[in-house]
């Protein structure tokens, strides 16, 4: 049965798929050939030997399938994606936010950021006290 | 570390690095009044600082020796520390020191900054805002802020002479204009106290 089966195989297989057979099937290649001078003894198959035949051929082919694909048709990119593209998915959402938390400086009334010190006048301020500090010395 | 317990910010450092970088920022704090670090490196000293001036109003043979292994330079500065310092803040009880919030020091990594500075100093800069505070107040005859009252309050409570220093300080800081040319009562474009 497994003689007549893998016969068969062997006869389609390098007509449809020559890259294929070329490379998986070398191994198993004088079996094969052993096999197929053993079924030109018998000429013609019995029904009941098909009948058994092709249910085992069928639970071959998937594995043989798995090979076949390889390489061959797989869903890819078609192209690359552009730096800009990329840029704009990895920063998404991470855009620099406004700083809204701002009041008045009370010693000059310019704008500064609440709970800080306004630079201006921290400049201002530090520079007559380092002065005044240096003087004294 | 992770999710445990810190008590204290390890600042990115070995220990030694660590202790190296408080005891320079402490040393600087001492001689200058006054420093200007990240902020996270500020509270850090502060604490250091705050365990120094501790040792200097104990004020006894075992607080010198551990003063002297804290300061880097204590020839020059163990007079000031167990003299001025100690002097300065015979009746405040704690809280010699002030973290005070800047605009980052670095444009490039945008971090945290302040300035750390020992209260009622040369450079206590909080005394100098609120008396230009009070300054511009008075120059645009507004009422005070109660944040305000309550800062100068803070302010001259345990400084010597506070309200006569805090005074003229006022009327040193009304002479720098610091609104500007055009801060006076006549041009101010504001509405007042609000
Ligand atoms: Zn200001």
């Amino acid at each position: 049965m497994a003689a007549l089966q893998q016969l068969r195989i062997a006869s389609f297989f390098p007509s449809l798929f020559p890259r294929i057979a070329s490379t998986s099937f070398q191994p198993s290649f004088r079996s094969t050939v052993l096999y197929a001078q053993h079924a030109q003894e018998s000429r013609l198959p019995s029904v009941t030997d098909l009948a058994i035949a092709i249910p085992a051929a069928i639970s071959q082919i998937p594995s043989l399938l798995g090979d076949i694909w390889e390489g061959i048709l797989r869903a890819v990119p078609k192209k690359k994606t552009s730096h800009m593209k990329k840029r704009h998915r990895l920063l998404a959402g991470k855009a620099l936010k406004d700083v809204t938390s701002l009041n008045k400086c009370p010693a000059c009334g310019g704008i500064k950021k609440m709970h800080t010190l306004c630079s201006n006048c921290m400049g201002r301020l530090g520079g007559m006290l380092e002065r005044d500090l240096k003087q004294k010395a | 570390m992770a999710g445990g317990l810190v008590k204290y910010r390890h600042l990115s450092r070995k220990s030694s690095h660590r202790q190296a970088l408080l005891r320079n920022l402490v040393t600087a704090l001492v001689q200058h009044e006054s420093v200007r670090t990240t902020w996270p490196k500020a509270k850090e000293t502060q604490r250091l600082a705050e365990k120094l001036i501790t040792l200097a109003k104990r004020n006894n043979e075992t607080s010198r020796r551990k003063a002297t292994g804290i300061l880097f330079t204590p020839h020059d500065l163990l007079p000031k520390l167990f003299g001025e310092l100690r002097l300065r803040y015979a009746s405040r009880p704690g809280g010699y020191t002030r973290v005070l919030r800047t605009e980052p020091k670095s444009r490039y990594d945008q971090g945290d900054s302040a300035i750390l500075e020992l209260v009622d100093g040369p450079k206590d800069l909080r005394f100098a805002m609120t008396a230009a505070t009070v300054a511009r107040d008075q120059r645009l005859g507004r009422s005070h802020n109660p944040i305000t009252l309550l800062n100068r309050q803070k302010v001259t409570r345990f400084r010597p002479g506070g309200q006569a220093a805090f005074d003229e300080m006022v009327k040193k800081v009304g002479a720098l204009r610091l609104g500007g040319k055009g801060a006076g009562p006549q041009n101010e474009g504001e509405a007042p106290a609000s």
